[in-house]
């Protein structure tokens, strides 16, 4: 397969989760991969990397700037691999103002979409940033301008990331013209590891392999990944929050949402929540 | 091998201003729409040229106090390669040839630190006193060798 692969989510939807298994999975060996065999795959947001590819200081660029050069670092680096390249990126699949789309096509061999219940999703999200202000966290999902790494004051240790909402985010990966999408439901991932697992490693074309595929699943379950961050840390933490992998569980949201999140985030969120399977026909959550 | 001086400024974003008690607002930005900030360093520079004695890498970490890490042998050289500016442009065996000398001439020059700073808290004034504690402690160590 040529072109980037790109593992693309909303924050705190496994993705993180779906590397370690994938790093298992390709290195098929006899202990768990750790986090530093992680740091190899790519990340799209990387400054350093945009760095030192671009040869210039992103920190003496503008945001927009930086998102116009984008697209020719993963130019590069697809045509530069010498394997295939598995790329993590958090932004929305967007067009930039000239038209071009920030994730070039011809770069790219296919997208595996990581989805979860954005009720769950703003939980950890808010977690992740350290806090349990949920009404902050289901205002940010519900605005279209939200960014990662966005404030102009101050230099992040990553590039800017538009997400959009978190139905634009979704929409705009599963929905892009010319891109082949395969998504992923974190709560299958849970619910249905082999399935989900091996539906997404079929899609890749790497292979069917029952027992390799249960080995690299059992290598990242949740609580051998809680364990590697107790012992050493885990590089992708946010410093305000307390842990990278917290709970990791379906339907957390139930013990910490007040009725009224609940409903802001199903009016906001309505339409892409019932076409993936989070609400039901009484508009009741699922999970 | 010497370090050079370069320019007798710094740029900072506004965040570390705040830390530091100045006013983005006063100071010239680096480039128009952008925010980063240039700090004149006025007197408080020395524009001559000086013999490389240490080079510290600055690393984030969870501990709240800043550590000064000294490497040795290969280690040392592995921090030195890959703090080496630009070195992906270097276009040719050459050039890279060339780098990678200079790498272990500085290596057997210098002591070469890793210093862990806190990435949750601003603790600059910790930081700086604990890179001279240990270049004074180096100096101590060389005037007895010397002895």
């Amino acid at each position: 397969m040529k072109g980037i692969v790109w593992l693309a989510s909303y924050p705190k939807s496994g993705n993180t989760w779906f590397r370690m298994f994938l790093a298992n999975y390709l290195r098929d060996g006899d202990q768990p991969i750790n986090f530093d065999d992680l740091q190899s795959g790519l990340l799209a947001s990387a400054r350093e990397t945009f760095d030192q590819l671009v040869g210039y200081d992103s920190g003496e660029m503008t945001f927009d700037e930086i998102d116009s050069v984008r697209p020719d670092v993963y130019r590069y680096q697809a045509e530069h691999a010498t394997e295939t390249p598995y790329c993590k990126i958090h932004d929305a699949f967007i067009l930039l103002p000239d038209g071009r789309p920030l994730v070039p096509l011809d770069a790219t061999a296919c997208v595996l979409y990581f989805i979860r219940n954005p009720l769950d999703v703003a939980v950890s999200f808010a977690h992740h940033h350290g806090h349990d202000r949920f009404d902050r966290i289901v205002r940010a999902m519900g605005n279209a301008e939200y960014a990662l790494c966005g404030s102009p004051m101050a230099q992040a240790n990553q590039l800017r990331q538009k997400l959009l909402t978190w139905s634009g985010h979704v929409t705009s990966w599963t929905e892009a013209p010319g891109l082949r999408v395969h998504v992923v439901r974190f709560e299958d991932m849970k619910r249905d590891s082999v399935e989900a697992f091996g539906g997404a490693i079929r899609f890749l074309g790497l292979g069917e392999d029952e027992t390799r595929l249960r080995k690299a699943i059992a290598f990242s379950r949740f609580e051998e990944l809680k364990r590697q961050e107790t012992c050493s840390g885990f590089p992708g933490k946010s410093p305000q929050a307390r842990s990278f992998f917290r709970k990791g569980e379906v339907g957390s949201w139930r013990g910490e949402l007040n009725p009224a999140h609940v409903a802001q985030l199903v009016a906001d969120h309505r339409d892409v929540m019932r076409r993936f399977g989070y609400l039901g026909a009484r508009e009741q959550p699922v999970f | 091998m010497y370090a050079f001086p370069a320019f007798p400024e710094v740029k900072l974003w506004p965040d570390s201003l705040e830390h530091l008690g100045i006013a983005a607002n006063e100071l010239p930005r680096v480039r128009d729409r952008l925010e980063k900030r240039i700090v004149s360093m006025g007197d408080n520079f020395d524009g001559s040229a000086l013999p490389v004695r240490g080079l510290y890498e600055l690393c984030d970490d969870d501990i709240p106090e800043p550590k000064v890490i000294r490497v040795d042998g290969v280690q040392k050289l592995i921090v030195l390669t890959n703090n080496i500016h630009r070195v992906g442009f270097l276009a040719t065996d050459e050039a890279k040839a060339n780098s990678t000398r200079l790498a272990m001439k500085l290596a057997q020059q210098a002591t070469v630190s890793i210093v862990l700073r806190s990435r949750n808290a601003f603790r600059l004034a910790a930081l700086v006193a604990s890179i001279e504690s240990d270049l004074q402690k180096q100096k101590t160590r060389s005037h007895h060798l010397v002895r």
